[in-house]
């Protein structure tokens, strides 16, 4: 399998704290990744850093074998990585059918005209928002903007997906909807990397996991030996959710 | 098709108004169409960037004394091109130097460009030429300028219209809603805004080359008048900014009463000017056309309301 995504020591530091310390990923084509680690242990920054929102202070970026390190965000959205973000962020006086054209037409197939209703069209499908598309994004529920924001990542068509917590403060049925929905996600062959603080969740989507504690990746590997590694449990899970 | 028509027609019959009104008349469509043009070219940038621009001064005033400087060496048509490149440049550099700034510092730079321009040109003259004022001698009537205006405040519209339509009209209302998502959704933020940043500036540049010849004698304190900036401000504020009709809009009843006002109150003009400004912003964020919306969808939403009740 092809390497999609490389860290090499990847570094973030705002003033005397090291919010990502040193870390080095790698993230084949086809791969779900689940990024686990306590509060304030840098998961967010590390997307940061991947998606280009922050520039790495030290260390390198590869993207489908090419050096990002330090490329604009809109230059990385083109390489073909899409993000969702921890606290939701919809484009508000947008409807739905815009916010879902964005990427689409910016990203890195830059659809416009016909061919850009249907991907539109079929990313709210997906999302079950289709009905909806004329509405003002602003008028959505919690759980329907979330939902939203995942469409639109999806409209770009992207060879990596960046989930930040996308399903927490989800309702019991919401979360077993949500955890179906990028089960199929997975199915088609996307590449994903999830920051997710549910276990469940976890277990039921992601093969694989890594770790983060203080900035620093602690484990890396298949999902049962990561999390019964004794680092892990007592770094992570020995706190709350074993 | 019958858009095409309709467009034609009244293009038509604006072009021919000079001949019914008189002088007076005249001069009236000269200032309309000017501050028309120099509302929808502002809201063009400003409508779905949210960057309130109070540079458009410095730009209608470069066009005027580029006219004022240029009249005696070059034939007009070179001249307006000459206008049109130097405000080009003028907006290329800062935007490249400012379009990376939040909202509220663009608006005080954006201030501060149109008194450090007018500052610029009076050391100019007091130091290089020894010339403080300029005369135009160009043989232009109120007619053929408003005729040239008529044409760039229809350019205008049509370009306006097309951008609204086109991937760039997009890019700039994702841009005012939120640069993190238009940024990682590939939208190159600083690429998109310099671009209709440019685009405005030139027009605004041009309606001050245009409407240069009216002075006869021109100062910088003449053609740097910040009321042109504020006045666009309003206008376009309250027709609404983010719609292409809105700007001229507001423009059109604006004008007439700003010139009642400062005939009838030439004193006074400053004041009624900042109590409208202040009106307008409070009264009508969204602009009048968004309001007249505004007052037919309550009674539906009323309604539903009461259904569900
Ligand atoms: N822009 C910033 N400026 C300064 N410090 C920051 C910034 N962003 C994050 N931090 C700090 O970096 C550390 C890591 O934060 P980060 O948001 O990456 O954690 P996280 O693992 O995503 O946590 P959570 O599970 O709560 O979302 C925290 O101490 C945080 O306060
Ligand atoms: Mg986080």
């Amino acid at each position: 399998m092809s390497e999609l995504l490389t860290t090499d020591a990847l570094t973030k530091r705002f003033g005397g704290l090291t919010a990502v310390d040193g870390v080095s990923l790698t993230v084949r084509k086809g791969e779900v990744l689940g990024l686990l680690g306590p509060n304030g242990s840098g998961k967010t920054t590390l997307m940061n850093l991947i998606s280009g929102a922050l520039k790495p202070s030290e260390g390198r970026l590869l993207i489908a074998g090419s050096d990002l390190t330090g490329a604009r965000p809109d230059r990385i959205a083109k390489a073909g990585v899409a993000r969702t973000f921890q606290l939701v962020r919809i484009l508000p006086s947008l409807t739905l059918r815009e916010n879902v054209m964005v990427p689409a037409a910016f990203g890195p197939d830059r659809l416009w005209g016909a061919p850009l209703e249907a991907r539109v069209t079929e990313c709210l499908e997906t999302v079950g928002l289709a009905a909806r598309a004329g509405q003002a994004a602003s008028e959505l529920a919690y759980i329907d903007q979330k939902r939203l924001e995942l469409a639109r990542a999806l409209a770009a068509g992207p060879r990596l997906l960046l989930l930040d917590e996308w399903l927490a403060g989800l309702n019991p049925t919401e979360l077993h909807e949500g955890i179906g929905l990028i089960r199929r996600l997975e199915e088609t062959g996307l590449t994903i990397i999830m920051v997710e603080h549910i276990m469940d969740a976890v277990r039921a989507l992601c093969p694989r996991c890594a770790v983060m504690n203080s900035g620093k990746l602690i484990a890396d590997g298949p999902t049962d030996a990561v999390l019964s590694d004794p680092h892990v449990v007592a770094a992570y899970l020995g706190e709350e959710d074993a | 098709m019958l858009y095409l028509g309709i467009a034609a027609v009244s293009v038509g019959g604006l072009s021919v108004l000079p001949f019914l009104l008189g002088d007076y008349g005249t001069g009236l469509l000269v200032g309309l169409a000017g501050y028309v043009t120099l509302a929808t070219a502002w809201a063009m940038f400003s409508g779905p960037t949210r960057y309130i621009s109070l540079a458009t001064v410095a730009f209608f005033g470069v066009g005027a004394y580029t006219v004022a400087v240029l009249n005696e060496v070059l034939p007009y048509p070179l001249v307006l091109l000459c206008a049109a490149g130097i405000g080009a440049t003028m907006a290329l550099l800062v935007g490249l130097s400012t379009l990376r700034l939040a909202g509220i510092y663009f608006v005080i730079f954006s201030f501060g460009l149109a008194e450090l321009v007018r500052q610029l040109i009076t050391w100019f003259e007091v130091n290089v030429t020894g010339t403080l004022g300029r005369y135009i001698f160009l043989d232009l009537g109120a007619r053929e300028i408003y005729w040239q205006l008529l044409a760039l405040g229809v350019c205008t519209i049509g370009l306006a219209a097309w951008i609204r339509r086109s991937r760039l009209g997009l890019a700039l209302r994702v841009i005012g809603d939120d640069e993190t998502v238009a940024a990682h959704s590939g939208i190159n933020l600083a690429r998109s805004k310099l671009v209709l940043f440019v685009a405005s500036a030139t027009i605004i540049t041009l309606v001050g080359a245009i409407q240069a010849p009216r002075w006869v004698y021109v100062e910088p304190s003449i053609v740097f008048n910040p009321t042109v900036s504020f006045l666009t401000v309003i206008m376009a504020l309250l027709g609404g900014a983010t719609r292409l009709w809105g700007p001229l809009c507001g423009a059109v009843p604006l004008f007439l009463l700003f010139e009642w006002l400062s005939a009838r109150f030439p004193d006074h003009f400053s004041i009624l000017l900042g109590l409208l400004f202040m009106a307008v912003v409070y009264a009508l964020p969204n602009g009048v056309l968004a309001a007249i919306e505004g007052l037919r969808k309550p009674k539906r939403n009323g309604a539903s309301k009461e259904a569900t009740a």
